[in-house]
């Protein structure tokens, strides 16, 4: 077991850095509890804000002995302030409201190399097991559209360190080119060269909807895959799980066990996938859930008492990532889901509360507006 | 209560509208007060049938704790008593005998007739929300159709009960019937039958039932409610605090009339920060006295997320201060400099801003005003005036003292309209010159 000898303040940013980074290149037998601790030490010692809010709940390193009770901040909090170990070498923002009033949380990532890491490690265990190259065809935004997304950043990773050549767009500043994106799955189905579609949910229910329309179905060959991601809420056209799979089948012949999804978040640079190809290639046959790489850790707790809760039972998720070293580790999200197996499912996220009396709620007003 | 096929719903109305012809249309409105008193005395002894009923079931119903429904059941009921309806009728109408009659008055002679059917669609599990315009109804002689909320149809029921007992043939003139909402075929028959369908509810679903009603329609939709103090009012901060607390406590802030944010003026004894905190003191009080209700998942994250928010504020150097009940959600006050008018998400969670004049409050709550609905106001009675002035411009229908916000008047204008009054056609008979 590696040892991380750390004094628990003043350990030089670059130090944890590679801690984590070694952490992530080789995680078997490596001891997360431990560099849970000295990555909790670094951010109480270099992130103020985040140390003010552990003095408030009388948290700090020397009474915090196991990563649960390293204090969890809430995703509201990257609205209000720069929770930050250092000086950000990029900057990612959290998607605005169609509304537009809502502020944007601010992910300021000192180094983006664990980003880098940690996000291609797991999309490669989860998405590409097989660790073959294949041309990517993203219906995820291009970055010139989204410069300040964690997802675009992330295809644009993927696509130039794992894709094959020829891995382009189909979302930039002109909007969604459906038929471009045709002519791509109908090209692979040609030439027979798999592809791996990464892509937000609700673009891929737009083409799904065009191939409806203009009655075309494809064959993509056998081994392409698809990751989506966002959930088809707002499209206008809630799809579920289900539907969606049946649709990835019925319009480009992907089987489920080829159909990921991700679920991630800007204010992490970790992300979570459904096991289900990373399963196959194991030829393991356990029900499709979200697992985070080694280097995570997911807890469920209470909404009303923040009480950890046991498997099977909803509540809003926890996250831990080492990965999130530059920053702040510990996450309290919205999020509604329960733990099982060896990760755990998302329900979604908690809808606007609905008032029980005659009082005017805040969707009511807006709506009105 | 299982939902009425069409069928039976349609009975229920034919019978109600005989038993008013039989019954109700020539029955002097004295009676009709006498029996509702009869009634109104029952669920304000404790040892009556219907009172324990309510205190068991509606904890459960209207998610408030038993100990609130024990608080408000007698204080709903108590403002329905025979003396103070009649003052309203009086107030509205003119007088009680325009009802049975027609009647000179100093301009001619007239009498007001009530609809024949009216239908009124009790919203959400506000208890006791609605049943005013219920007794309005029948005092007027209408056959009166009560649609309950599917997720609380037990204190109209144990109401319409009561009048049942002490009086049959005015009960038989009352009807409870419930069903999930959205039931196209009910709702077309029960609503296109009526004469007036009185509701309550959101925008959304008040539209919807204006859809289907034919004749006339009367809808309280949600509003906004809020307290004012003063410099007046923070002579004596802590008994003002511990008022405005129980305003907000009570019914766990779900009605109309709970203030969703209290405004206090800067200048006076205590600063409006110092306020803040004497407001959570007052909650800490009403949290043992009368404790709020469980609350779903989904409420608690939302209370969680103001809590965040404003801890974080607070991080980031803002003049913010959060007080907050120290496990769970059950109470929530947050301070906050800024003055700008935001409302609360409600269940006992509610900000706390400076002004730095009154005349400010006009700037805050434009946006607001198609929404306001009542303000408790702590100030001497000087300014009382003054205030009820700016107030009344910005489109509020009631102005209450501190710590009555909850407990309206049987004359409150509800809406800013009429209750008799919108009910009720008249005929004037004139003289032949």
């Amino acid at each position: 077991m590696t040892s991380y000898a750390l004094s628990p303040v003043d350990t030089p940013r670059n130090h944890i850095d590679a801690c984590v980074l070694d952490f992530i290149a080789a995680p078997e037998g490596k001891d997360f509890n431990a560099l849970a601790l000295d990555v909790f030490a670094h951010q109480f010692a270099h992130n103020l804000p985040y140390q003010r809010f552990c003095l408030a709940r009388d948290k700090t390193p020397e009474t915090v002995q196991t990563w649960p009770a390293i204090p969890a901040v809430p995703t509201v909090a990257f609205k209000e302030l720069e929770l930050t170990c250092g000086p950000p070498e990029k900057t990612f923002l959290t998607s605005g409201t169609t509304r537009g009033q809502e502020k944007r949380g601010r992910h300021l990532v000192p180094d983006l190399q664990l980003y880098h890491a940690s996000a291609l490690a797991h999309f490669s265990q989860c998405v590409l097991p097989e660790k073959r190259p294949l041309r990517v065809l993203s219906l995820i935004p291009a970055p010139e559209t989204q410069p300040h997304s964690s997802l675009t950043q992330m295809a644009e990773w993927v696509m130039r360190d794992l894709g094959a050549p020829a891995s382009r767009y189909f979302i930039d500043a002109d909007g969604l080119h459906l038929e471009a994106f045709a002519e791509a799955v109908t090209h692979a189905q040609e030439t027979s060269e798999p592809v791996c579609i990464l892509a937000i949910t609700s673009a891929l229910v737009a083409f799904f909807d065009w191939c409806a329309a203009t009655q075309t179905t494809f064959a993509l060959p056998s081994s392409s895959r698809m990751m989506d991601t966002g959930g088809t809420k707002g499209t206008g056209r809630p799809l579920s799980r289900n539907g969606y799979l049946q649709a990835c089948w019925k319009y480009l012949k992907v089987a489920g066990y080829y159909c990921v999804n991700e679920y991630g978040m800007t204010e992490m640079a970790s992300q979570f996938y459904d096991h289900v190809l990373y399963n196959r290639f194991r030829k393991s046959n356990e029900p499709r859930y979200k697992i985070g790489p080694a280097w995570t850790r997911t807890l469920v707790v209470h909404p009303e008492t923040l009480e950890e809760l046991p498997p099977g039972e909803h509540g809003l998720l926890r996250h831990f990532d080492l990965a999130n070293c530059g920053s702040v580790m510990a996450i309290q999200t919205d999020d509604v889901g329960y733990l099982t197996g060896d990760g755990f499912e998302i329900i979604g996220r908690t809808p606007g509360s609905e008032a029980r009396g005659c009082a005017l709620v805040l969707d009511e007003f807006l709506s009105a507006q | 209560m299982p939902p009425p096929s069409p069928r039976d719903l349609n009975t229920v109305i034919d019978t109600l509208l005989e038993n008013r012809v039989r019954s109700l249309v020539h029955r002097p409105v004295r009676e009709i007060l006498g029996s509702m008193d009869q009634a109104m005395q029952r669920w304000l002894d404790p040892d009556s049938p219907e009172r324990p009923r309510a205190e068991v079931r509606l904890p459960e119903t209207t998610g408030l704790s038993a100990a609130m429904i024990r608080h408000v059941l007698p204080r709903i009921f108590q403002e329905y008593r025979a003396n103070r309806l009649e003052a309203l009728l009086v107030d509205e109408l003119g007088s009680l005998e325009v009802l049975d009659r027609i009647v000179p008055s100093s301009l001619g002679r007239k009498k007001a007739y009530g609809p024949p059917l009216s239908v009124h669609v009790l919203a959400g599990n506000l208890p006791g929300a609605g049943l005013d315009s219920v007794l309005f109804s029948l005092l007027v002689k209408s056959a009166t159709l009560v649609k309950a909320s599917s997720t609380e149809p037990i204190l109209p029921l144990l109401f319409a009960r009561s009048i049942q007992e002490v009086d049959s043939d005015l009960g038989a003139c009352l009807s409870v019937v419930s069903w999930p909402g959205g039931r196209a075929e009910l709702e077309d028959l029960a609503f296109g039958r009526a004469d007036v369908v009185v509701a309550s509810g959101s925008d959304a679903s008040l539209t919807a039932i204006q859809k289907r009603t034919r004749k006339k329609f009367i809808g309280y939709g949600h509003k906004v409610s809020f307290s004012l103090v003063t410099k007046e009012g923070l002579v004596d901060a802590k008994e003002t605090a511990h008022k405005t607390a129980y305003d907000v406590a009570l019914y766990d802030q779900q009605g109309c009339l709970s203030p969703q944010l209290v405004y206090v003026e800067e200048g006076g004894a205590v600063t409006p920060k110092k306020f803040a905190t004497l407001l959570a003191t007052g909650l800490v009080h009403w949290q043992t006295e009368l404790p709020r209700g469980p609350v779903p998942p989904e409420v608690s994250t939302t209370l969680r997320k103001v809590r965040d928010e404003a801890e974080w504020q607070t991080l980031a150097g803002k003049d913010v201060v959060l007080h907050a009940s120290p496990h769970g959600t059950d109470w929530t006050v947050v301070y906050d400099a800024d003055p700008i008018f935001v409302h609360a998400p409600l269940y006992r969670t509610i900000r706390v801003k400076p002004l730095r004049n009154v005349e400010q409050l006009r700037e805050m709550l434009d946006p607001w005003r198609p929404y306001l609905e009542a303000v408790g106001v702590a100030a001497g009675p000087e300014r009382m005036a003054t205030l009820a002035e700016i107030l009344g411009a910005l489109g509020v229908s009631r102005v209450c003292p501190i710590g009555t916000m909850q407990c309206p008047p049987l004359s409150w204008r509800h809406g800013g309209r009429p209750r008799v009054g919108d009910l009720v056609r008249w005929v004037g008979v004139e003289r032949e010159m």
